[in-house]
C-alpha cells in the first residue's frame, strides 16, 4: 500500500482536529466574556476607542465634542434613489446637495453625534475621509428609526455561526425638503481583526465586545437627545 | 448685433463711459453697483449702462420681473429694507455660537413654520459657504463678514437696477441720484471699505444662489487692482 494515500486523510483527520481545537478555544473565550459586565465600562472604552482605533473621528470632528459614535453604512436603496436623482438632472437640489455624495456602500462609514448635530463620515477605499456630512437638530427632530435586522453582506455568502457578529441595524430616515433618505446605524463599530491576531481567540473576542460596548449604545444616547427616535 | 456686443463687452474689463463721466462723491454713489455692472459689462462710472435697451428689458422684466415704476419702487425699496431685518442678527448670531445655535434659532425666530424655515435654510446656507469662502481665501474668518453680512450684494444689485430703471425710464434722474445717495449712505453702516463691499457682494452671492463665486472672485480682484478701475485707488467708502 503506498503511503502517499495516507496523506489526504491524515490532512482531513488534522483538519477535523485543529476546528475541534479553535471551537472549544472559542466557547472557552466567549465564556470568560461578560457583555453586561463589559457594558459598566462604557465610557472608558469610548475613550480608550477615540485615543486608538478610531483617533481619525477626532481628527475629522476637529475639535467637536463627540457624544457617542458608531460604524454605519449606506443602503442599496439609498443609492439607487441618489443615481435616479443624479439622472433625473438633480430635481431636488437639497436631496442631490447631500445625496449625490453617498455613492460608495462598499466602504466603512461612521456616525458622530456632537450636541445637536449627527455627523456621517464615509471613507474611501483606503479608510480616508471622502465625504462628510452634518445633519442638524432640525433635520433630526424630525427624522424617523426603525428596526432594520441584521446586516448582510450583498452576496450573503456567511456561515450561520457567523451572523452573530454581523452588525444589527437601524435605518434613520431624514426628511431632506420632501425627499427621504435613509441610511443605517449599526449596533457596534466594524472590527476587523489585524491578521497577528488570527489565531488569539481570545484578544478577538475581547476587542468585538468593547466595539459592540461603544456602538450599541449609539442609539440610546441618539434617542435620549431626540425622543422623536425612540421606537413605538 | 446685441449677441455680437455682449460678448465684444465681456472680454473688456472695465468698462468706462467716455462720456457723462462722474466724479466725486456722485462716483461713489454709482460705484455701489460695480460689481454687477461688471458682470453686465455695463460702465462703471456714469449713470448709463452702455448697454443695448433690450438688455436692460430683458434684464429688468425676466429676472427682476419689473414692468412698471411701482414694480420698480417696491424691488429697489425691498433690496434696501432686507438689510435692516432683525431676525437675520439672529441666524449670524446662531453661526457665531454652534454650541447654542439651537436654542438661539428657537427661542428668537418667528415660530411660524413657513418663517421659521426661511430662516434656518439661511443658516444653513451660511454652515456650507462660510467655510467655502475660506477655502477659495475670500476671507479669513467669519469674523470679516460678521457686521456686512450681504449688504454689498443687495444694494450693489439695488443700484445697478436703479441705473437700468432710469434709462428704462421708472425713475428719473433726480429718483436715480437720490436712490444711490441713500444707497452709499446706508452701505456706509455695513461695509467701511470698498474691498469689505466686494467681498459682501460675493458672500451674499453665495448664500443666495450657491456655489461657483471664481468668476465673482475674479471681478472684484479686477475692480480692486486694474490699473483702469476707478476703485484703484479707493480704499474707504
Amino acid at each position: 500500500m503506498n503511503i502517499l494515500f495516507l496523506i489526504p486523510v491524515i490532512l482531513v483527520i488534522a483538519g477535523v482536529c485543529f476546528m475541534v481545537f479553535m471551537n472549544k478555544k472559542h466557547k472557552e473565550a466567549k465564556s470568560e466574556i461578560d457583555l453586561d459586565a463589559e457594558r459598566t465600562h462604557y465610557e472608558a472604552y469610548k475613550v480608550e476607542m477615540l485615543n486608538e482605533d478610531f483617533s481619525q473621528l477626532k481628527q475629522w470632528m476637529q475639535g467637536k465634542a463627540i457624544d457617542a459614535f458608531t460604524s454605519g453604512s449606506v443602503p442599496q436603496s439609498t443609492t439607487s434613489k441618489v443615481q435616479e436623482v443624479v439622472t433625473d438632472g438633480i430635481k431636488n437640489v437639497a436631496l442631490s446637495a447631500i445625496g449625490v455624495k453617498l455613492q460608495r456602500i462598499e466602504t466603512d462609514c461612521f456616525w458622530v453625534l456632537s450636541g445637536s448635530d449627527l455627523h456621517f463620515f464615509s471613507t474611501n477605499s483606503v479608510g480616508e475621509l471622502d465625504e462628510h456630512i452634518v445633519f442638524d437638530n432640525f433635520r433630526n427632530e424630525a427624522a424617523t428609526l426603525h428596526y432594520g435586522g441584521v446586516l448582510k453582506s450583498q452576496l450573503g455568502l456567511y456561515a450561520k455561526s457567523a451572523e452573530e457578529y454581523l452588525p444589527k441595524v437601524h435605518v434613520i430616515t431624514f426628511d431632506i425638503d420632501g425627499s427621504h433618505l435613509a441610511l443605517e446605524i449599526h449596533d457596534r463599530l466594524n472590527y476587523v481583526p489585524d491578521p497577528s491576531d488570527l489565531l488569539n481567540l481570545k484578544k478577538q473576542l475581547a476587542a468585538r465586545a468593547k466595539y459592540q460596548v461603544v456602538g450599541e449604545k449609539f442609539v440610546t444616547v441618539l434617542q435620549a437627545k431626540f425622543p422623536n427616535l425612540k421606537l413605538a | 448685433m446685441s449677441l455680437f456686443s455682449k460678448i465684444f463687452n465681456s472680454f473688456k474689463s472695465i468698462r468706462l463711459n467716455t462720456r457723462n463721466v462722474l466724479s466725486g462723491q456722485p462716483l461713489n454713489d454709482v460705484l455701489i453697483s460695480s460689481m454687477y455692472a461688471e458682470q453686465q459689462s455695463a460702465y462703471l462710472n456714469s449713470y448709463e449702462t452702455g448697454l443695448n435697451r433690450s438688455e436692460v428689458i430683458k434684464l429688468l422684466e425676466q429676472y427682476w420681473e419689473i414692468f412698471s415704476k411701482e414694480e420698480a419702487i417696491t424691488v429697489l425699496q425691498d433690496l434696501c429694507d432686507r438689510n435692516h431685518d432683525k431676525n437675520m442678527n439672529i441666524v449670524y448670531d446662531a453661526f457665531d455660537d454652534q454650541e447654542n445655535y439651537v436654542q438661539i434659532l428657537k427661542s428668537n425666530l418667528p415660530s411660524e413654520e413657513n418663517s421659521f424655515n426661511y430662516y434656518l435654510n439661511v443658516y444653513r446656507n451660511l454652515k456650507g459657504v462660510v467655510p467655502e469662502l475660506i477655502e477659495q481665501q475670500v476671507i479669513t474668518s467669519f469674523s470679516e463678514i460678521r457686521n456686512s453680512k450681504d449688504s454689498g450684494w443687495n444694494y450693489g444689485r439695488g443700484a445697478f437696477l436703479a441705473r437700468c430703471c432710469y434709462e428704462t425710464g421708472y425713475l428719473t434722474e433726480k429718483e436715480l441720484k437720490d436712490y444711490l445717495e441713500k444707497t452709499y449712505q446706508e452701505l456706509k453702516e455695513y461695509c467701511s471699505t470698498w474691498k469689505e463691499y466686494t467681498i459682501s457682494y460675493i458672500f451674499g452671492r453665495a448664500i443666495w444662489g450657491g456655489s461657483h463665486n471664481s468668476g465673482m472672485i475674479q471681478i472684484a480682484n479686477d475692480l480692486l487692482t486694474n490699473e483702469k478701475s476707478p476703485l484703484k485707488n479707493k480704499t474707504y467708502l
